[in-house]
């Protein structure tokens, strides 16, 4: 439904987006991340013809609009900082887009009081801009982008300025709203978390590059480069540089304070022919055990964090003092370590990922 | 305490009422000289007659003051307007429009700006004179509106600036075209700068006298100021008609006192109200 097309974005000498394709389908939610200034603003500003693109196409429904006026384009969007027009009431803001299209005076505060209805703002319709809260705002901003019936939705940053009880609140809010009215949505936002609780799918940008489309599992899961598998879930994923062996069958990683074979059924890239990779496994993957087994890595705690529902537990890899090769892991609470103490700790071949040092790229 | 606090409001108001006693005291003797001859000891309204009919002076012949009233209003109106129609567009362009040769325009306009208007009358005179426009309002309203322009069009500028392109963003996804977006969205959101940008203008062709003087010979054309500045510099060699002058000066002050005291009240209301809560 909305397609783009190998766009690039030039400012001057900048590269801000570079040959960014993506493919929407109707009543989809899908979230652009990535980190402060990756470029996912302008993508949204292209899609909304707010900017051109220096090359590339936008289809909406097959049909090209690069040269579609944003007027024209029928979509509502939020800022980040949600651009109430402050001269005008809350009501008069959420019919603005009515009044451009000519809709009867009538008409279109009775529509607009009813989207104020569904958001829960209908106590505050007199209100001017200015005497209301973040999380109203929030709310005005969301009604008049959705006063007209969009096509889609596109929501830059939409949480970024609430604290974080009502992020939560408000982006459950979003879900169910997209949900309901079966909306095309795309959000901008630079938190993995946000974008995994709302999104359907995740385009996830560095650089003005997409580096990995697709749904949530499948990012996590199975990230394609370490920057993806960097950037998804948090704690992050554990990162360790280390050599790779190859010896007859076995293939061993070898890293300062470790050893770990990796088991015979995993398999590799066959294109992977170098020597130094590394190595990526999620804090909740890892299992600390007191005893020595086989295949385990020694360690030592130095610090235990009490998360409530689960241990944050960071170990020192090796056996001797020397090493500087931390670790995260989460573990259910009743597993009682220490400060100092010494464990043993295994890893779950399947869900590791090793990455060419080289590339980033993922060889698992 | 409370006593304190009192004191320290009784002070305040002390110090004003002080800070304000030279201003009350020059009005006081502004209109007594008027109706007071020193010379003869005689009170007087006779320098008051230019409120009742038209006098002679030297042999120059005074029109009655009220059509000049009218001429002033609307000389004022006419280059607040113009003003305005070409200060706003202009200072649109410089903030929001990137076009050829912009950074080198806007500094020719703070040149423009700065530069001394005086320099420029003789230059002014002989193009008027050339396009027949001489004894023409029209001549002073160009001519003093052009002066104005350059300084309004970069504080103009400045107030278009502070107007977020989030806003303008927002209005153009809500429907409008980039005009639309300009007189719905921007132009009530900086009220305040053209609020303060027309009271200028106003002032400005208010107290303009300069260029009457030199443009305008037909007295019935001339604004307040003009007249004023025709009285004073009628007697060359005559004394000086004090009492004329200080009734004429004290009834020209007069309404720049209410228009002030009406302003500063609009303007207050429009800063508070402004972009607040963007
Ligand atoms: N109007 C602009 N002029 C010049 N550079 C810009 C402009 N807008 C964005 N950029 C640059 O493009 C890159 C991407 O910006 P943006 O899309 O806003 O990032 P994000 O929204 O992901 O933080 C940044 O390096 C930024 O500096
Ligand atoms: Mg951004």
């Amino acid at each position: 439904m909305i397609k783009l097309e190998g766009i690039s974005k030039k400012f001057g000498d900048t590269t801000a987006l570079e040959n960014v394709s993506l493919d929407i389908k109707r009543g989809e939610f899908v979230a652009l991340l990535g980190p402060s200034g990756c470029g996912k603003s302008t993508t949204l500003m292209i899609l909304a013809g707010l900017l051109r693109p220096s090359s590339g196409q936008v289809y909406f429904d097959g049909k090209m609009v690069n040269n579609v006026e944003p007027k024209d384009r029928d979509i509502g969007m939020v800022f980040q900082s949600y651009a109430l027009y402050p001269h005008m009431s809350v009501i008069d803001n959420i019919a603005f887009p009515l009044k451009q299209r000519k809709v009867k005076k009538k008409e279109r505060y009775q529509k607009a009081r009813e989207i104020a209805a569904m958001l829960q703002i209908d106590q505050l319709t007199d209100r001017m801009p200015s005497q209301l809260s973040g999380g109203q705002q929030q709310r005005v901003a969301m009604a008049r982008a959705l006063a007209k019936d969009p096509l889609f939705l596109l929501l830059d940053e939409p949480m970024s300025n609430l604290d974080a009880r009502l992020k939560v609140d408000v982006r459950d809010e979003i879900r169910r709203l997209q949900l309901k009215l079966g909306i095309t949505t795309i959000i901008v936002t630079h938190d993995q978390e946000e974008a995994m609780a709302v999104a359907d799918k995740i385009a996830i940008l560095q650089n003005g590059k997409i580096q990995q489309y697709g749904t949530p599992e499948e990012l996590f899961m199975k990230p394609v480069n370490l920057f993806v598998a960097h950037f998804m879930g948090n704690p992050p994923m554990n990162i360790l540089k280390c050599d790779f062996l190859r010896n007859g069958n076995e293939r061993v990683l070898s890293g300062e304070g470790f050893v770990y074979n990796i088991l015979s059924t995993k398999k590799l890239s066959s294109e992977f022919k170098g020597a130094k990779v590394v190595l990526g496994a999620r804090p909740h993957h890892i299992q600390i055990s007191k005893v020595q087994q086989e295949n385990s890595i020694p360690a030592k705690v130095v610090l235990v964090e009490q998360l409530g529902r689960e241990k944050l537990i960071k170990v020192l890899l090796g056996d001797n003092e020397n090493t500087t090769n931390f670790i995260r892991i989460l573990s259910p609470t009743d597993l009682n370590v220490t400060y100092d103490e010494r464990v043993f700790l295994t890893l779950d071949s399947e869900a590791i990922h090793i990455f060419d040092e080289e590339t980033g790229k993922v060889i698992t | 305490m409370n006593l304190w606090k009192f004191s320290k409001r009784n002070m305040i108001h002390f110090f004003m009422i002080l800070l304000m006693l030279p201003i009350v005291f020059m009005i006081i003797w502004l209109f007594v000289s008027s109706v007071y001859n020193y010379n003869s000891g005689r009170f007087s309204w006779v320098n008051w007659q230019f409120l009742t009919r038209s006098f002679e002076l030297e042999g120059i012949s005074f029109p009655i003051i009220w059509p000049i009233v009218m001429n002033t209003v609307v000389f004022g109106l006419l280059i607040t307007v113009i003003d305005l129609l070409v200060a706003i567009p202009a200072a649109y362009a410089f903030s929001r429009l990137n076009f050829f040769g912009k950074g080198f325009a806007l500094k020719f306009l703070f040149i423009m700006g700065s530069f001394p208007g005086i320099t420029l009358l003789i230059t002014s005179f002989f193009i008027m004179m050339y396009l027949g426009l001489l004894n023409t309002v029209f001549a002073v309203v160009v001519l003093s509106a052009a002066g104005m322009i350059p300084w309004h069009v970069y504080i103009l500028k400045g107030f278009f600036d502070e107007v977020s392109w989030d806003l303008e963003f927002s209005g153009m996804i809500d429907g409008c075209s980039r005009f639309k977006c300009l007189y719905q969205i921007i132009l009530p959101n900086m009220l305040s700068g053209i609020s303060a940008i027309a009271i200028y203008a106003f002032m400005g062709a208010y107290g303009e006298w300069l260029l009457i003087k030199l443009f305008i010979f037909d007295n019935t054309k001339l604004t307040l100021a003009g007249y004023l500045a025709k009285v004073i510099f009628t007697d060359d060699d005559k004394v000086t008609n004090i009492g004329l002058i200080t009734a004429i000066g004290l009834f020209y002050t007069i309404p720049i006192g209410i228009f002030y005291l009406f302003t500063q009240s609009t303007m207050m209301k429009v800063t508070i109200g402004g972009s607040k809560g963007v």
